[in-house]
C-alpha cells in the first residue's frame, strides 16, 4: 500500500500531489498530457528527485517525509522502475540486465539465476537471454525492462510510458502481456501514459495530472464519466468513449447498444459498458463498401477540426463520432460539414471495458 | 545563352576542383616531406646502433615509465572532477572548466616557469617541502608533474564529455534496482565509457610522452634521471646526430598508431 503527498518546484510550474495514494496489488494510471509533470511524480516516488515538500509511505514505511528530514536513496527503497525509453544497460547481454538488480541485493548466484529463467520464460525472451540488449526489437526490450524491473520483487513498480516507444501492432500485443503480468505479479504498481486505452487495459483506478495538479482521480468509470475537468473531457471526447448495453443478437453476433446504434465488438462482458473506438480506427467514405469490417454507418458531418497533420471528422450516426484523418484524405475525398458519408470500422477496433 | 553558362559553371567548377587538389596535395605533401626526410637520414643499421646507445635507451626507459605514471596519476586525480563536471551544475563550473583546459593552450615554457616559482627551492609550496627535505626541481617526480601540468587537459576534456554522453537512465534505472552512487558509477558509468575514456588516455600518455619545455625548465636534462625522449633529441642532436633521429622516429610511429587507434576506437564507439 502507497501513500503520498508532495509538492516539488519544477521549472514551468509547481507540483502538488494533495494525495496519491495506491492499494495492495492495484494498478493506477497517471494520465495526462506531456509536460503535465507525469514522469517527475514517478521520480519523486522512487527517490531519484527530492520533492520539496511532502511524505511517502509504502507498505508502512516511511520513504520520505521532509519535514522530519527523512529521505531514503533510491537504491534503498525497493521500488521497481521502468523508464520510457527502457534505459537496458547497453554493455550487459538481455540476462546479465534482469540479474541486475538481484546482484546488487547480493543474492546467492543459483537463485539469481534461478529467477532470471523463470522471468525469461514468463515473458517469452529465454530464446534471447545472452544476446546484447542492443540488438533486440521493440517489443523484446519492453519485456526485458519489465523483468527487469520486477525481478527483485519490488514493493512499488513505476512504469512510465510503457507502450509509447513500440509501433501500434506491438503495442497491442504488449497492452495485453503487461496488463496480464500486472496482474499475476500482484505488485501495486503506477503507470503512467498519456493513453486512455493503455489506462484502461490495465488499471483500477485513474488519477488526471494537469499542470502539476490531480485534477481528477477515481476509478476510471468515474473518471470519464464524470468530466468534472475540461481536459478530461475533451481526453474522452476525442477517443469516442460511450456507454452502453451489451446485447446478445439472434445467431451469436456480439453487440453493444448505444442510445439505439449497434455497434458491433468482441467482448465477453455484459450488461452496462463502456465503450471506446480509436478515432485512427474509423474509415471514412462517400459511399458504402464492402468489406470485412462489421460496422458500416451513414451519417452526415457535422464539424472538421483542423489539427496539424490531422484532423478530426465529426459525424453523426445517432450517436457523434470522431475519426481522425489526414488533411489529404479531407480534400481528395471534398469532405464538407453536412456531407452524407459512411463510416466503417472493424468489431476489433471496438474497445470494450466495465 | 544558356548553354554558354552551364559551360561556363562546368569550366568554373573543374577550375575550383584544380584548385582544391592543388592545395589539399600541397598540405599534405608539407606535413610527410620532413617526417619522410627523418625515415631516409638513417639506414636501418644506423637506426639500430643509435637506438641501442646508452642515452637513446635512458630516454626510451625514462618516458616510458614517467609517462605511464603521469597517465596513472590524471586518471586518478581527473576522473572525479570530469565527473563531476559532467553531471554536476554548480557555480563556477566554467571557471574550473577554462583553468583545467588551460595547459593546453599555455606555451610550456610559462608551465615550466610556473612550477619552478611554485615548487622551486624558495617557491610558494618549495620552501615548505624543504622543511621535510623534499626537493622537487631536477628529479624525475619534476619530470612526471610537468608531465601531469601539460598533458591532463586532454584525459579531463574527453572524460567529461565521455561521462555527459552517458545517459542519465542509466544511472537512475541502476539505483532504483538497488545499487548505490559509487556502485553505479563502476558497474554502468565506467562501462558504458569506457571506450571514450581510453581514447583520452592514450591521447594523454601521447601528450605527456612528447611533454618537453616545461620538463627542460622544471626538471632539467640529466640522462637518466630527467632526460626523456623530446629532451634526448634536442641534447644528441649537437653529438650524434643519428640518436636525434632514431629516437624522432620512434615519436613519430608512435604517436601516428596512437591518433589512428583513438581513431579507431572512436569510431567503433559511435557504429
Amino acid at each position: 500500500m502507497l501513500k503520498s503527498s508532495f509538492k516539488s518546484v519544477l521549472r514551468d510550474f509547481t507540483l502538488d500531489v494533495g494525495e496519491l495514494n495506491v492499494g495492495d496489488g492495484k494498478t493506477l494510471a497517471l494520465i495526462g498530457e506531456n509536460g503535465a509533470g507525469k514522469s517527475t511524480v514517478l521520480k519523486i516516488l522512487s527517490g531519484l528527485i527530492r520533492p520539496a515538500s511532502g511524505r511517502i509511505v509504502l507498505n508502512g514505511r516511511v520513504l520520505c517525509d521532509i519535514e522530519q528530514g527523512v529521505f531514503v536513496a533510491p537504491e534503498d527503497r525497493n521500488i521497481g522502475y521502468m523508464f520510457q525509453n527502457y534505459a537496458l544497460f547497453p554493455h550487459m547481454t538481455v540476462a546479465e540486465n534482469i540479474a541486475y538488480g538481484l546482484k546488487a541485493r547480493k543474492m546467492p548466484q543459483e537463485e539469481i539465476d534461478e529467477r532470471v529463467r523463470e522471468l525469461c520464460e514468463r515473458m517469452g525472451i529465454e530464446g534471447i537471454m545472452n544476446e546484447r540488449v542492443t540488438r533486440l526489437s521493440g517489443g523484446q526490450r519492453q519485456r526485458t525492462a519489465l523483468a527487469r524491473a520486477i525481478a527483485p520483487r519490488p514493493g512499488l513498480l513505476l512504469l512510465d510510458e510503457p507502450l509509447a516507444a513500440l509501433d501500434v501492432r506491438t503495442q497491442e500485443q504488449m497492452r495485453r502481456e503487461l496488463a496480464s503480468v500486472i496482474r499475476t505479479e500482484g505488485i501495486p504498481c503506477i503507470i503512467v501514459t498519456h493513453s486512455i486505452v493503455d489506462a484502461l487495459a490495465v488499471a483500477d483506478s485513474m488519477a488526471v495530472i494537469d499542470n502539476g495538479k490531480i485534477v481528477a482521480a477515481g476509478s476510471p468509470e468515474e473518471v470519464i464519466h464524470n468530466p468534472s475537468h475540461g481536459f478530461v473531457s475533451s481526453f474522452a471526447e476525442n477517443l469516442n468513449l460511450f456507454r452502453g448495453e451489451v446485447l446478445v443478437e439472434n445467431g451469436g453476433t456480439v453487440c453493444v447498444d448505444i442510445a439505439g446504434v449497434r455497434v458491433r465488438a468482441v467482448t465477453t462482458l455484459s450488461g452496462t459498458v463502456s465503450v471506446g473506438i480509436r478515432p485512427e480506427e474509423l474509415i471514412i467514405s462517400r459511399e458504402k463498401f464492402q468489406s470485412s469490417a462489421a460496422n458500416a454507418f451513414r451519417g452526415r458531418i457535422t464539424s472538421i477540426e483542423d489539427n496539424g497533420s490531422y484532423a478530426y471528422v465529426y459525424a453523426d450516426i445517432g450517436i457523434t463520432l470522431a475519426a481522425a484523418i489526414t488533411r489529404q484524405s479531407i480534400s481528395r475525398l471534398d469532405l464538407k460539414v453536412g456531407d452524407e458519408v459512411t463510416i466503417t470500422f472493424k468489431a476489433t477496433a471496438v474497445q470494450v471495458f466495465v | 545563352m544558356n548553354t554558354c553558362s552551364i559551360q561556363k559553371t562546368g569550366a568554373g567548377r573543374t577550375l575550383t576542383a584544380v584548385i582544391a587538389g592543388i592545395l589539399i596535395f600541397g598540405f599534405l605533401f608539407f606535413i610527410t616531406i620532413p617526417l619522410a626526410a627523418l625515415f631516409t637520414r638513417v639506414t636501418p643499421a644506423d637506426f639500430v646502433t643509435a637506438i641501442m646507445s646508452p642515452a637513446a635507451l635512458d630516454a626510451l626507459w625514462l618516458s616510458a615509465v614517467t609517462a605511464s605514471i603521469s597517465t596513472v596519476i590524471v586518471v586518478i586525480l581527473g576522473t572525479p572532477l570530469a565527473y563531476v563536471n559532467a553531471r554536476v551544475a554548480y557555480r563556477g563550473r566554467n571557471i574550473v572548466d577554462t583553468l583545467t583546459d588551460l595547459p593546453i593552450v599555455l606555451p610550456p615554457t610559462v608551465a615550466g616557469l610556473a612550477l619552478l616559482i611554485a615548487f622551486g627551492r624558495n617557491g610558494l609550496v618549495g620552501q615548505s617541502l624543504g622543511i621535510f627535505g623534499i626537493y622537487l626541481p631536477f628529479t624525475t617526480l619534476a619530470v612526471i608533474i610537468s608531465q601531469i601540468f601539460v598533458s591532463s587537459p586532454f584525459y579531463i576534456r574527453q572524460a567529461r564529455s565521455s561521462f555527459e554522453a552517458v545517459d542519465r537512465d542509466y544511472e537512475s534505472a541502476s539505483r532504483t534496482l538497488g545499487e548505490g552512487p559509487a556502485g553505479t558509477f563502476f558497474r554502468i558509468t565506467l562501462p558504458i565509457a569506457a571506450s571514450a575514456l581510453l581514447s583520452g588516455i592514450i591521447m594523454t600518455f601521447a601528450r605527456a610522452l612528447g611533454e618537453f619545455g616545461a620538463t627542460l625548465m622544471f626538471a632539467g636534462n640529466f640522462q637518466g634521471t630527467t632526460q626523456t625522449m623530446p629532451l634526448a633529441i634536442y641534447t644528441t642532436m649537437q653529438s650524434d646526430m643519428n640518436v636525434a633521429v632514431a629516437l624522432a622516429i620512434v615519436l613519430v610511429v608512435f604517436s601516428f598508431s596512437v591518433i589512428l587507434t583513438v581513431k579507431y576506437i572512436s569510431g567503433r564507439g559511435e557504429s
